[in-house]
């Protein structure tokens, strides 16, 4: 039981004005401690609806969330209440968000906006604490700010989001995330609003921070080259649902969904001749989803069941998947099954 | 700060006498002056009078004495009430107005940004439901429509309050009540429609990822940016109270301000209505100047003299 | 469980592709799903045809006195029964409904005329000019109107043409502010960049392209200020600025049922309610109509 977060057959559906869209269908993720998993995806895929799902973050008014298995820390989160989730919010599970332009409060100085989360952990863990924790709540936040490398945080603690630029807040956002010292961060799309020198810093940063900590984290992109750079695995999602996963370096190196080869091949450092090639067509839209495979009308290699079932999920190659496994035990000493999965009829036994 | 101050007092002096030419102007506008109404007055008394008033001097004259005096702060001699001067009767009734004003601007803030946010947090809901019905009830009937009925309920029916008179607090709770009606309704439906939007927000979802209780989200991270716009309606809202009061004071019989005033009007008595008006807008004007220093304390956003749009 | 026809590979059929383009609500169907708009509609249009229609289907005139029958309950010859002097209340509001609701639509279009151009200017020429305008009408802001409403109507003594100069040229501020912010909007937008690249005229651009496109704001502000003219002149009939006797509003009816409230109530509850109703039926209007047009309020997200 190393897995920190599980998921399995969750499908997040939206009531709008034109009736139901289902934002999210029959995604399974899991998670280990100590573990970076990449979820990428074009926008509107989904990405951001399943880890907001993960920690309850849906209002209930407007939206269904259902799951076949939803555990967080070994607890089933299935049934959980707004309360609940509150429990495990701050200070197991905390989330990076996308646009730091809005995630913080524009009346408050980031400082207190730290504090609340430091004062609920300290709240929340005075029963195991052994004395410890000596340290200050203003120290803690100079030291949270210096951790994800802002300078002068005895000022900076002082001052509103609109006084920072767009990488500093984006920092700030992080440091937030780590005050509560949660087991798991779900960051999603930590760097689309920032140029890209600060993207490469705030990710190392995370990345260094995640490994430090020992926590294990979720990350979103639609950026291959962020995901290769950062993640053990990656999930590939589109239209809703997960169609590939597997090692990153399997995932990458030999992609099986048709989708994710396209995706790949469009990469201007792939293109072999010096020309781009591109996916013909649009994503679905999510009123009108395609029947059986989602991607079965951009696809070249479709087949007649294509438009008509949805496939499972296959091993991509039995063998591949075993090397796979072993060179991961070796890489991190753990014996975890990482095998490349993919959710394609080209793959499926019964087409061979 | 100090430069913005002095800008901004700069822009009331602008405004303050802008409304004292528009006054002046209005007041001569007036077809054959002020005591063209007293027929039978014999030409030399007429013209003594006028003498008296100094109206036989050029217009120029006029404006610049009525300036002048208006810079001193004396509104002028009443014309109906004999050795009265307008000053005189601001001193006597304004203070029952203000204690009116106050009390409709205290209830009508603090019932309206309640209602707004409870009903915002629990959206469709019956008690949103309450709120949305008696609020749009509220700015769709007229100030003196509400009072009737509470006189006619509160008064008549079930005599709980007395309907006239300023005698102590029993007098002041339906005044207050018909007063505040129409601002805390208008209140309650912005602080619900700007609660809602703010609960929309990106940083009230982070406030709930980082685990933080309904409670302190609402009061830390909602409600300070959900009455902004409240904020900015004090100074609208303090001229509707003025012009409520002229109202309420009348059907209540309440020896206010706004009473003179719209005795003034059934009067013609000219330069109470000029003397009230121009002491009116200076207290919307310096209202309005409180609340442009006040907002960037409470928004950082805002340096000072720049409001966000 | 699956035919071998099934591995063949899928004819390269994308019709359906085209034919299901995405149908986002546009702001009628919008405005038609909100049931409380289409009530506050259907309200408004009723107060419209009964205050044209409405007092020729009456025996009585709103002037006919009749002090044999003073003060008489609602019964089936007066329907809402008669004031003091004996006047048919049921034809007094009817009559009321057309100089109430004459006042909200004339004062509104004054306003509109006023706003429109006032603000149109200031936002096309923009620079120098539109500072100028605008800072006049900043200062115009900072001014208690009502106020200067009440003094214009003792200025030009009572009626309901000194009520439609007093509330027109009182409250276009509104309305002038908002097209002047919108076409300085506008003016930016690459759609209209792109008609001023291809040598349209500026009236072409100012009617064909950037006009229309404020429409929405502009029939918004509409839908606020005739309820609130009707309004102010409810408030001026109470002060006893209204119309001349024995013409009378819903305002002049309401200050009157006031009076004989105690014994009477039924003489200020048909003026109050019709009121009533019509300020509701455009607060319902408005909103519906504010909530369809702005995407950001439109409620799913």
């Amino acid at each position: 039981m190393s897995d920190i977060v599980r998921v399995k057959g969750l499908h997040v559906t939206f009531s709008t004005f034109n009736g139901p869209v289902q934002a999210v269908r029959d995604v399974s993720l899991r998670l280990a401690a100590g573990e970076i998993l990449g979820i990428v995806g074009e926008s509107g895929c989904g990405k951001s609806v399943t880890v907001q799902a993960m920690m309850g973050l849906w209002p209930t008014a407007i939206t269904t969330v259902e799951a076949a298995e939803h555990t967080v820390l070994g607890h089933d989160c299935r049934s959980f209440t707004e309360s609940d989730w509150r429990t495990l919010r701050g200070t197991d599970i905390a989330m990076v968000f996308q646009d730091p332009m809005t995630a913080l409060n524009p009346i408050v100085t980031i400082g207190k906006q730290l504090e609340e989360v430091i004062r609920l952990r300290q709240k929340r863990r005075r029963s195991d604490q052994k004395g410890a924790m000596t340290e200050g709540i203003a120290e803690e936040v100079i030291h949270l700010l210096r951790q994800v490398g802002i300078p002068e945080p005895e000022r900076r603690r002082n001052q509103y989001p609109h006084e920072l630029s767009g990488g500093m807040r984006q920092r700030v956002v992080i440091a937030m995330a780590l005050a509560g010292k949660p087991k798991i961060i779900l960051a999603d799309e930590p760097t689309t609003a920032l140029d890209v020198t600060t993207e490469a810093q705030i990710l190392l940063l995370l990345q260094k921070l995640v490994r430090e900590e020992g926590m294990g984290m979720i990350i979103i992109s639609h950026n291959l080259r962020v995901i290769a750079r950062l993640c053990d695995r990656v999930a590939v999602m589109y239209a809703g649902t997960i169609i590939e996963e597997g090692s990153i370096e399997t995932v990458l190196t030999s992609p099986a969904h048709p989708y994710l080869q396209g995706l790949l091949s469009s990469l201007p450092e792939s293109a072999t001749d010096g020309r781009l090639t591109a996916i013909e067509g649009q994503p679905p839209d999510s009123y009108h989803m395609p029947t059986g495979c989602a991607f079965h009308p951009r696809c070249h290699k479709a087949m007649r069941i294509c438009a008509r079932i949805t496939p499972t999920n296959s091993n991509v190659s039995d063998e591949y998947s075993k090397r796979e496994r072993v060179q991961h035990v070796r890489e991190h000493q753990q014996t975890r099954e990482c095998p490349h999965q993919v959710s394609c009829w080209l793959y499926r036994p019964e087409v061979k | 700060m100090g430069m913005y101050l002095v800008k901004r007092l700069t822009g009331a002096i602008v405004v303050m006498w802008a409304i004292i030419t528009i006054t002046f102007l209005l007041m001569h506008a007036i077809p054959g002056g002020p005591f063209t109404e007293e027929k039978k007055l014999p030409p030399q008394i007429k013209a003594s009078i006028e003498a008296t008033y100094h109206l036989d001097r050029p217009v120029w004259q006029q404006y610049t004495e009525y300036m002048g005096q208006i810079v001193k702060g004396d509104l002028g001699p009443s014309y109906k009430y004999i050795g009265r001067s307008v000053n005189d009767i601001v001193a006597e009734s304004f203070p029952v107005s203000a204690q009116l004003g106050f009390g409709a601007l205290v209830v009508a803030l603090v019932g309206g940004v309640i209602a707004g946010v409870i009903s915002a947090l629990r959206p469709n809901s019956w008690i949103d439901y309450g709120v949305t019905f008696f609020s749009t009830l509220g700015i769709s009937v007229p100030t003196f429509i509400i009072g009737a009925v509470l006189v006619y309920w509160l008064g008549f029916v079930w005599p709980i309050f007395p309907v006239a008179l300023w005698k102590g607090p029993s007098y002041m709770v339906l005044p207050i009540l018909t007063l505040a009606a129409q601002p805390m309704a208008f209140i309650a439906r912005l602080t619900r429609t700007t609660m809602i939007e703010v609960l929309q927000q990106e940083y009230i979802k982070t406030a709930r990822a980082k685990g933080l209780s309904q409670f302190q989200i609402v009061w830390h991270h909602a409600l300070g940016n959900a009455i902004l716009p409240v904020i900015t309606y004090i100074g609208p809202l303090a001229a509707a109270l003025f012009t409520g009061s002229f109202i309420v004071e009348t059907i209540f019989a309440i020896p206010g301000l706004g009473k003179y005033f719209v005795t003034s009007i059934y009067n013609r008595d000219y330069t109470v209505i000029l003397g009230v008006t121009m002491f009116y807008s200076a207290l919307v004007v310096a209202f309005n100047l409180l609340v442009d220093i006040v907002y960037p304390l409470i928004d950082p956003r805002v340096t000072v003299g720049r409001r966000r749009d | 469980m699956y035919s071998k026809e099934d591995f063949l590979p899928l004819q390269p059929m994308r019709c359906d592709e085209s034919a299901e383009l995405i149908t986002r609500p546009g702001p009628w169907q919008r405005l038609k799903a909100n049931k409380l708009a289409v009530l506050g509609m259907i309200i408004v249009c009723i107060m419209i045809v009964a205050a044209i229609i409405g007092p020729w289907l009456s025996p009585y005139t709103y002037a006919q006195q009749n002090l044999l029958e003073a003060n008489q309950g609602p019964s089936a010859s007066h329907w809402f029964g008669t004031d003091t002097l004996g006047r048919d209340l049921y034809t007094r509001v009817l009559y009321g409904a057309r100089i109430s609701l004459a006042v909200g639509f004339v004062a509104a279009a004054i306003n509109l005329v006023i706003g429109v151009v006032y603000g149109g200017v200031a936002g096309y020429l923009g620079g120098r000019v539109d500072r100028l305008m605008m800072s006049i009408v900043d200062i115009l802001y900072g001014i208690p109107l009502l106020l200067y409403v009440i003094l214009l109507m003792v200025v030009l003594s009572p009626g309901l043409t000194s009520i439609f100069i007093a509330l027109g040229i009182a409250y276009w501020l509104t309305m002038a502010r908002i097209v002047r912010s919108q076409i300085i909007k506008l003016k930016e937008e690459e759609y209209v960049l792109a008609a001023r690249s291809m040598g349209a005229s500026p009236m072409t651009v100012l009617f064909r392209h950037i006009l229309p496109n404020c429409m929405g704001p502009i029939i918004i502000t509409m839908t606020l200020a005739i309820p609130e003219a009707i309004f102010t002149e409810a408030f001026l009939s109470f002060i006893g600025l209204g119309v001349n006797a024995p013409m009378a509003s819903w305002g002049v009816l309401a200050a009157e049922g006031i009076n004989s409230m105690r014994s009477y109530p039924y003489q200020l509850l048909f003026p109050a309610l019709a009121i009533g109703i019509t300020m509701l039926g455009f607060t319902f209007f408005g909103d519906g109509l504010r909530s369809a047009l702005d995407p950001k309020e439109g409620g799913t997200k």
